[in-house]
């Protein structure tokens, strides 16, 4: 149990979060530095237009956590940070029944919710301290803790760890 | 010492059971193990070295956009292109996945290519104020890169042959392995079954010593049975008759057999009694349907010599006729308490017992179909709801509406009305099972339980219930009806609420299939009425169904061309046409979009088929081989699980080959559900039938997917290659989709092409197939000969039909 390689805890993102609800009449705010994240389709809370436009402090504002995992992809243990996947669906009010994701390069795939939350996908913004640039898969990698479920070892998440994730359409 | 053998038997026995289950649970482990294995073979490293090309190519377009036109926008563009290109490499470098790439020996050299080619361009893309000349040497080089890179990808396919080679060696020793532990399985099985051959060996014998020890007493029993039995019988017999009036008494010895039968029992059971006495119980039993249990349990009652009261019976006379029988008896023992036999009555209760059915079955059935009636059903639907409840089972619940049933009644007629009712609860009784419920509710409502399945059991019940309506031909005074069902369907299981809810649920479900166009099953969903008033798109969803009525659909074709020399020709695609009121087309894009929200769009792919396969089952023989007719599908029709079945059994209806048809299905329709396709494209290119991606190109994921989707042809995306001729990007995209396209085996096909230049720019790349206005303009299917089709492909290829005419782009469904 000491050397349990998965471990998600929350920061102080509570209080944040807490503050970023009360905050102004609108749920979710307007971004004020570069929009990284766009989510349309069956969600509760929208900023512009029929989509939610969010940038890495509002992703943020969700209260961060940290993971620590080996992927597919990379060598040795990494410590990502960000935030649960199932928390931003909740705090967008998503319902339906897939996320199709597209990245910057156009990669999409169409992650079923009910995935999102049993496999506790995780939406990563920083790998090892640092966040993640376009060259290191980032500003998003949405990444799973195969540490812990040696079950994730299946070609359908590696399919789902999508990176440079940009757009999320809930349908 | 016999107890110490005895202990030592059951170790033995314990163990090798347990060797037993141990070598199954082995051999079944090994199984789960080998088939994880196998699936681990759709290994992606060719995907990972696909994307690497791919993204190297679209970097060197964007550099040449950039060089051609040096604004901050298509630097922008060059540099995000140099990110992506460049986050490939780390996933080549790191992790499991692209461990057998590594392993290649080409992989130190390219990438030292690669790195040193991007390197480059980061330097010149960095810099604002870097030269052009600069940036034409890092096209250079990024394209002297370009082909070496290629090779590696060529490479890397080989790399997963051997990868296949490898599974293929690991099956091979699980399966040694798996052979091992079921020898186990089969050395433990046979002791186990000498062991328990001995053990029962001992037993018998044990019981054979008792059998002969009793035999002796017996005998000694039965002397003084005799000795007293005169005397008791003549008291008591009489006493105990008397105490039920009955049709006929009887008397059975201690062994049950009878000894007497009163006068009444000929009458009653048509059997003379000489048949009877002297005879064991069995003499009774034979011929007669009483169940097998019930009979058992009453000869092992009267076996334990218990007091029987009003055991029913059902009593098949010899002449044919059945009645009831209720049966009452005692045993007698005399004064030593020893079992002499029994004394009993017998009454025929055939009257009552028939005249409560008719009562029973009148408060719970429909008169006029003989069906249970909505009380009964209710009380059913209550009693399987409590079931779901108890053990968490689920089933469904169907409401079923005739759609013309108040024509017929209207005019024809009451009673025609009814008669249609009587042929449509016959017709209905033939698709359900007898323990699932079929009830007429009322009117021309009906309802059908069925017990224990799930919704996909219960869709294909519906659907055959759907069917029997379509194909009853109903006729009543002169005229003949065409009818239809409309389907509400509702799972029943523990989270359904309660008995209210479910059949308001099943009633709006029905209702949303009627107001779906009849003739439908509808599925509840509980967002159903709120998503319907969220769009606004209804008036479409009308236009649709109301084409549908009146046939208001038109097909026009459009040839696929051949482009290597001697292709036969003969193959074209089918695209849609909505004709309006007024008589004008209205194309796919403006409809489809509604078709596919509100579910409608496998309905339109129905009809297309049916016209489609119409036409081919008129022209097929005058066709060139293998011409194809190409035909769109939607998203939805995937999914749809009776579109499989409607597709095959138009095939064999239409007597149409299964190659004459190719589905259409555009990427991210296939992505979106990338299992469902799979399975759809695998089942019917079973069939023969052949598959192709439709504007394809738009994403790099295709690629990825492409290996997993069983399709034949690629469909270039026709935005690429409209201005292959001017744009050098586009170009470059149709080459690297086309090459990818080739390496993976399958043919492409270029549309939009418009004119010579394009079409002599698609031979150099090597494209297989071409279409679009260069070839002619858009005929309707109805007026295309086979022949016709050809014409088109000699002649007029300067009549470019300059109509701004978008129906040159086949629109698929997405």
């Amino acid at each position: 149990m000491a050397t349990r390689s998965f471990a998600v805890r929350a920061l102080a993102g509570s209080a944040l979060l807490a503050l970023t609800l009360v905050a102004g009449a609108e749920h979710l705010g307007q971004p004020a530095g570069p929009v990284i994240l766009s989510v349309e389709g069956r969600i509760g809370h929208t900023n512009r237009g029929a989509s939610a436009d969010l940038d890495r402090a509002m992703l943020e504002g969700l209260g961060l956590a940290t993971l620590v995992t080996h992927t597919p992809w990379t060598d040795g243990p990494r410590e990502f940070t960000g935030i649960p996947f199932a928390r931003l669906l909740d705090h967008l009010e998503a319902s339906g029944e897939k996320a199709v994701a597209r990245a910057l390069n156009d990669y999409v795939v169409a992650i079923p919710l009910a995935d999102i939350r049993r496999k506790r996908a995780f939406v990563a913004l920083d790998m090892d301290g640092k966040a993640l640039s376009i060259r290191d898969k980032g500003p998003i990698w949405v990444v799973f803790p195969w540490d812990e479920n040696p079950a994730l070892d299946d070609q359908a998440t590696k399919h789902q760890s999508i990176w440079q994730l940009r757009t999320l359409s809930i349908e | 010492m016999s107890r110490v053998r005895g202990t030592l038997r059951y170790l033995v026995l314990g163990t090798t059971i347990a060797l037993f289950s141990l070598s199954a649970l082995v051999s079944f482990s090994r199984i789960e193990e080998h088939k994880r294995e196998l699936q681990v073979e759709r290994n992606s490293v060719l995907w990972l070295a696909t994307s690497l090309e791919i993204e190297y190519l679209r970097l060197i377009s964007a550099v040449i956009r950039y060089s051609l036109e040096p604004t901050a926008g298509s630097l922008a563009a060059a540099r995000r292109r140099l990110d992506l290109t460049w986050s490939r490499l780390p996933v080549l470098l790191e992790g499991t996945e692209a461990e057998p790439l590594r392993r290649l020996e080409s992989f130190p050299p390219v990438m030292d290519r690669v790195r040193g080619a991007l390197e480059g361009a980061d330097r010149v893309l960095s810099d604002p104020a870097s030269d052009p000349r600069a940036v034409g040497a890092v096209t250079t080089e990024l394209e002297a890169v370009r082909p070496m890179l290629h090779e590696f990808l060529t490479a890397s396919m080989l790399t997963d042959e051997l990868l296949h080679e490898q599974m293929k060696d690991r099956a091979t020793s699980l399966q040694h392995g798996q052979y091992a532990s079921f020898l186990g399985m089969l050395l433990s099985g046979a002791v186990l079954v000498f062991l328990l051959a001995r053990q029962i060996r001992a037993v018998s014998r044990a019981r054979h010593r008792a059998e002969l020890q009793s035999a002796a007493l017996r005998e000694e029993m039965t002397e003084r049975v005799r000795a007293h039995a005169a005397l008791r019988h003549s008291e008591s017999r009489f006493k105990d008759f008397a105490e039920a009036a009955a049709d006929w008494f009887w008397e059975m010895d201690s062994e049950l057999r009878f000894t007497y039968l009163s006068d009444r029992f000929e009458e009653v059971m048509g059997l003379s009694p000489d048949a009877v006495v002297g005879h064991a119980l069995d003499a009774l039993d034979e011929g007669q349907q009483t169940a097998r249990e019930r009979w058992q349990q009453h000869a092992s009652e009267l076996a334990r010599h218990l007091v029987i009261d009003d055991y029913d019976v059902q009593w098949r006379r010899p002449d044919g006729r059945t009645c009831h029988l209720s049966l009452s008896a005692r045993p007698v023992f005399d004064a030593d308490g020893a079992f002499e036999g029994y004394r009993g009555v017998t009454r025929d209760v055939t009257q009552e017992r028939e005249l409560a059915e008719q009562m029973a079955h009148l408060a719970s059935h429909d008169p006029l179909t003989g069906l249970v009636n909505r009380r009964e059903f209710e009380k059913r639907l209550e009693r399987v709801l409590d079931t779901a409840r108890a053990d968490g089972s689920s089933h469904a619940l169907c409401f079923l509406d005739l759609d013309q049933f108040k024509i017929v009644n209207d005019t024809c007629g009451h009673v025609a009305g009814d008669e249609l009712i009587r042929q449509v609860a016959k017709r209905f009784a033939t698709c359900v099972r007898k323990r699932d419920t079929l009830s007429r509710l009322g009117g021309d409502e009906f309802g059908v339980l069925i017990e224990r399945c799930d919704i996909e059991h219960a869709r294909r019940v519906a659907e055959a219930l759907r069917r029997a309506v379509e194909e009853l031909r109903f006729s009543a005074n002169g005229h003949s009806f065409t009818l239809s069902v409309s389907i509400g369907l509702v799972a029943v299981d523990a989270h359904s609420e309660n008995l209210t809810q479910l059949l308001s649920a099943a009633d709006s479900a029905c209702y949303a299939a009627k107001d779906q166009g009849r003739n439908q099953i509808h599925v509840y969903r509980a967002d159903d009425a709120m998503l319907a008033r969220r769009r606004g798109e209804v008036r479409w969803l009308s236009a649709i169904q109301q084409a549908l009525g009146a046939d208001r659909f038109e097909l026009v074709a459009q040839d696929i061309v051949g482009l290597a020399a001697g292709s036969p020709g003969g193959d074209f695609e089918v695209l849609l046409r909505l004709v309006a009121e007024d008589g004008t087309r209205i194309l796919p894009g403006a409809f489809l979009p509604a078709a596919e929200r509100y579910h409608v769009s496998p309905r339109i792919d129905r009809w297309v088929i049916r016209n489609a396969l119409a036409w081919l089952a008129e022209w097929r023989h005058h066709m060139p081989e293998p011409g194809k007719c190409f035909v769109n599908l939607s998203g939805l029709s995937l999914g749809d699980a009776q579109m499989l079945d409607f597709i095959t059994g138009e095939l064999k209806r239409t007597g149409v080959e299964a190659r004459r048809l190719c589905f259409e299905v555009t990427e991210t329709a296939a992505i979106s559900n990338v299992g469902n396709a799979s399975r759809f494209f695998q089942a019917l290119r079973d069939q023969g039938c052949r598959f192709a991606l439709d504007d394809f190109g738009s994403g790099v994921s295709s690629f990825g997917y492409l290996r997993t989707l069983p399709v034949d042809y690629l469909k270039i995306d026709g935005v690429f290659v409209r201005d292959i001729v001017d744009d050098p990007v586009d170009l470059e995209m149709v080459r690297s989709i086309n090459q990818i396209g080739q390496l993976m085996g399958k043919k492409t096909i270029a549309e939009f092409v418009e004119n010579d230049r394009i079409l002599a720019a698609l031979r150099t790349i090597g494209v297989d197939y071409a279409q679009g206005f260069h070839f002619g303009a858009l005929r309707p299917l109805a007026e295309r000969r086979p022949s016709a089709g050809r014409a088109a492909l000699a002649g007029n290829a300067g009549d470019t039909a300059s109509s701004a005419d978008a129906g040159g782009r086949p629109v698929g469904t997405a």
